[in-house]
């Protein structure tokens, strides 16, 4: 925890991650408000599922979007401090220090999650199996993106830290 | 960092313009969408379960035990609803009827889970309606019940969890749409024309 608000300390100083922070969470927000009631929906995204958008729903959309406007600026953050230091670090070491967190935090994670339970059930009728255990679990999935996201965030506030202060043992 | 800024707002105001113009042909193309899957439908069995024509027969069996068809409703509009107990839109769906029971009346709204519940164990239908919709149980417009094997392969070959059929008093299927839930306006029309 207290990796991840030092990271806030140092990334957010700056106005434009501030800016970005807030454009990411504004933009995700929207968009998972408009994606998770789709399940309801029968896959149909749009204002007809923003009707059904429902305080559980609500919280996970805040919830991924929360994380990725802390996920997206750390990764930048990180990325272009790291990218600006010419060290004796190998190329190697360095994509290998930076892209896994890219990977994990990308929005690409929540987005998948989203429509996985939201029009997967519909799009696809065949995959019964699949289709009923997505559904049932649907909750306990998005639970489990939160958790993943959770990780990245202090996974990417790690690397805002080293990024900082190069000579920090992580 | 002012240049990814333009970058991530431009690519934001393209992608949300580009969105909403997917999405506002989506709410308009959900029929025709529907429709357009449903020939593949008919085509699949002899049956042609599609938009303007009869409606074949179809066997289910209520949460009471009896055997019942379509064809017992003969000269009376109907909706055929097809449904998974596991469906979280099934379960909206039957809220939203409920709510909407006394526009519905014009109607019979028949009820039933698809033949092997789309693939995934859940409640039995007499439990998912008392959890859900417990009035809908008592209602005089409605029948629940489990559809057979033989209809099922016949009005949904590829395991909708979600579909209904809106059927005429001549027999003739007027429209074939999903989720009730969101598009309750279409279905109080069709139970009122």
């Amino acid at each position: 925890m207290s990796n991840i608000t030092k990271a806030i300390s140092i990334v957010f100083r700056l106005r434009p991650y501030i800016v970005l922070g807030f454009l990411s969470f504004s933009v995700f927000f929207i968009l998972y408000a408009f994606v998770l009631p789709a399940t309801y929906t029968g896959g149909r995204i749009g204002f007809v599922s923003l009707r059904f958008l429902n305080f559980k729903l609500g919280v996970f959309a805040f919830l991924f979007s929360v994380a990725i406007a802390f996920i997206i600026p750390f990764s930048i953050y990180a990325f272009r401090k790291k990218a600006s230091q010419k060290t004796s670090a190998t190329a190697g070491s360095f994509a290998g220090s930076i892209l896994p967190p890219l990977l994990c935090c990308s929005p690409f994670l929540p987005s998948l999650a989203a429509l996985i339970g939201g029009v997967f059930p519909f799009a696809f009728g065949a995959l019964g199996f699949l289709q009923g255990f997505i559904a049932t679990y649907e909750t306990q999935i998005y639970i489990v993106v939160v958790v993943i996201l959770a990780y990245s965030t202090w996974q990417n506030a790690k690397q805002v830290i080293s990024a900082e202060c190069n000579v920090c043992e992580f | 960092m002012k240049k990814l800024l333009i970058i991530i707002t431009t690519m934001a105001i393209v992608g949300g313009f580009i969105w909403l113009r997917m999405t506002g042909r989506d709410q308009k193309g959900q029929s025709e969408r529907s429709m357009q899957q449903q020939p593949k439908l008919a085509n699949v069995k002899k049956a042609k379960v599609a938009r303007g024509n009869l409606a074949p027969e179809a066997k289910f069996t209520t949460i009471n035990g009896q055997k019942l068809t379509l064809s017992d409703f003969e000269n009376q509009k109907v909706m055929l609803w097809m449904f998974a107990t596991w469906c979280q839109s099934c379960k909206v769906g039957a809220q939203v009827l409920q709510e909407n029971n006394e526009k519905l009346q014009g109607m019979k709204i028949i009820g039933v889970k698809t033949y092997g519940n789309a693939g995934y164990s859940g409640q039995t239908v007499r439990e998912f309606v008392k959890n859900v919709s417990p009035k809908l149980l008592s209602s005089e417009n409605w029948i629940w019940g489990d559809f057979s094997q033989e209809s099922t392969s016949i009005y949904n070959p590829q395991n909708y969890p979600d579909i209904y059929f809106l059927i005429d008093a001549k027999g003739v299927v007027r429209d074939i749409d999903g989720a009730p839930a969101a598009t309750i306006g279409k279905i109080i029309q069709f139970a009122n024309e």
